[in-house]
């Protein structure tokens, strides 16, 4: 879990500089939004899917572990969700996240996203047309592989 | 359009098999039917149940039930062998229903806008009492609904999480409103309440299931919150592992059985090994059937 909890940790920070860079006005990557509270648009939040894929490489001390990912991306209407998306899959797909660990801020592993037909991209609309939370969704999902050092 | 496609490579295994082409594609399609079967009857289930679990109580079992037995009833699974040792596997989720299903099991016992120029007033200005005020009844039909959006997601919340309310969302009477429990008779609902509504009165009538979109994506926004569990990638490397177990014995596991048997097997129209001499069926097609499948749904 707390490996887990590092991975989630870092490429939430990458992703936020990412998305900044980009000119998204995000004031924070969420890891899962869990508040009982609904959440205000924009947001965008990181989550990890259950899977319980892991490969050791034969012949090496590394561990590959298989992360399913994925980021929600709350915003006020289609264009805006439709357009972090493009820039979220963008980032999934060429950007190497560096594990570190939360205390030391050591490397602790690289987890890349090999394989690009793996990311897909979908934008989710408010469920309830007259419902309060009155925002669309965009969900990226992707498989990353993480190698422990 | 989600799809789930799978493709098993078998091109070894036809390399292996060149000499046992005798009634092979039927013995394939053999293998097809009870691929196709048990991802009907045992997969979708399975799947479904596991990850309507870990989805959290926003994905209560009677949406679990519906939408297991839905897809074991509706969702159309395309197999078959395209020649080269390649076997397909994909079946879609269009008959499930999209986003505009599953607003057909919104606002339940939401109360509907009345005309107040329609009413009576008292000698006093304030509107007379209504005994039973208009509610929507699902399926949800676009009714209009009387109170604003802010007022109804308090209502909700309240029901989802018991959250104290500062007022009661209600209609106006005179210079009070009603309170939630007059508007209902007493029976406000629970979320399990609202949950088999949405079921059992707009998804069930209109033949729809599209609550696997909460599986699929989630809900994160607000309470009750469904966690996203990634159902169709879920299905899919079941389904991949299941199709290969299956294949391995029904096709392997054919070829051996002529190995074993010095050629003296032979294969029937439908795909059923029989014994040359004797031309009696060898005792195979059972091992099939009970082809040990645990090990793909335990991975989930």
């Amino acid at each position: 879990m707390a490996r887990k909890y590092q991975e989630r940790r870092s490429l939430a920070s990458q992703l936020y500089t990412y998305l900044a860079a980009r000119g998204w006005n995000i004031s924070e990557v969420l890891e899962g939004f869990q508040s009982s509270e609904s959440v205000q648009a924009p947001a965008v939040s990181v989550y990890f899917l259950p899977t319980a894929i892991a490969e050791l490489e034969m012949g090496r001390t590394q561990k590959t572990f298989v992360r399913r990912v994925q980021i929600d991306a709350y915003m006020l209407n289609e264009p805006t969700a439709e357009g972090i998306g493009d820039d979220i899959m963008d980032f999934m797909d060429e950007t190497p996240i560096v594990v570190k660990d939360i205390e030391t801020n050591a490397d602790l592993a690289n987890m890349i996203c090999y394989d690009t037909s793996s990311i897909s991209s979908e934008t989710v609309p408010p469920i309830l047309k007259e419902a309060r939370v009155k925002h669309w969704r965009n969900v990226s999902k992707a498989t990353y592989e993480v190698h422990y050092f | 359009m989600v799809t789930v496609r799978v493709e098993l490579d078998q091109s070894a295994t036809y390399a292996m098999i060149d000499t046992f082409t005798e009634n092979l594609q039927a013995a394939e399609q053999f293998a097809i039917n009870q691929i196709k079967d048990r991802i009907r009857y045992e997969v979708f289930g399975t799947v479904v149940y596991a990850l309507g679990a870990r989805a959290g109580e926003g994905f209560p079992r009677v949406y679990r039930e519906h939408l297991s037995n839905f897809m074991r009833l509706n969702v159309p699974i395309n197999a078959y062998a395209s020649g080269d040792g390649i076997i397909s596997i994909n079946y879609d989720f269009n008959s499930l229903g999209d986003y505009t299903d599953l607003e057909l099991g919104a606002h339940h016992q939401a109360l509907i806008a009345i005309d107040k120029g329609s009413l009576a007033t008292t000698s006093k200005g304030g509107l007379k009492y209504i005994i039973h005020p208009p509610v929507v009844n699902l399926p949800y039909q676009g009714e209009p609904l009387e109170n604003d959006s802010d007022k109804r997601q308090d209502f909700w919340e309240r029901v989802i999480v018991d959250r104290e309310l500062d007022y009661a969302p209600g209609l106006r009477r005179g210079a009070s409103e009603w309170t939630i429990e007059e508007l209902l008779g007493g029976n406000v609902p629970t979320f399990e309440d609202v949950a088999a509504a949405r079921v059992f009165e707009a998804w069930i009538p209109a033949g729809v299931a599209p609550e696997w979109l909460w599986l699929e994506n989630g809900f994160t926004e607000s309470e009750p919150r469904i966690y996203p569990v990634d159902f169709t990638q879920t299905l899919e490397n079941i389904t991949y592992c299941v199709a290969d177990k299956i294949y391995e014995e029904a096709i392997i596991g054919l070829v051996r059985l002529a190995e074993a048997a010095g050629g003296a097997i032979g294969v029937g129209s439908k795909g059923r090994p029989y014994e040359r001499a004797s031309g009696q069926f060898a005792p195979y097609r059972q091992e099939i059937n009970t082809a040990d499948i645990s090990e793909c749904l335990g991975s989930i």
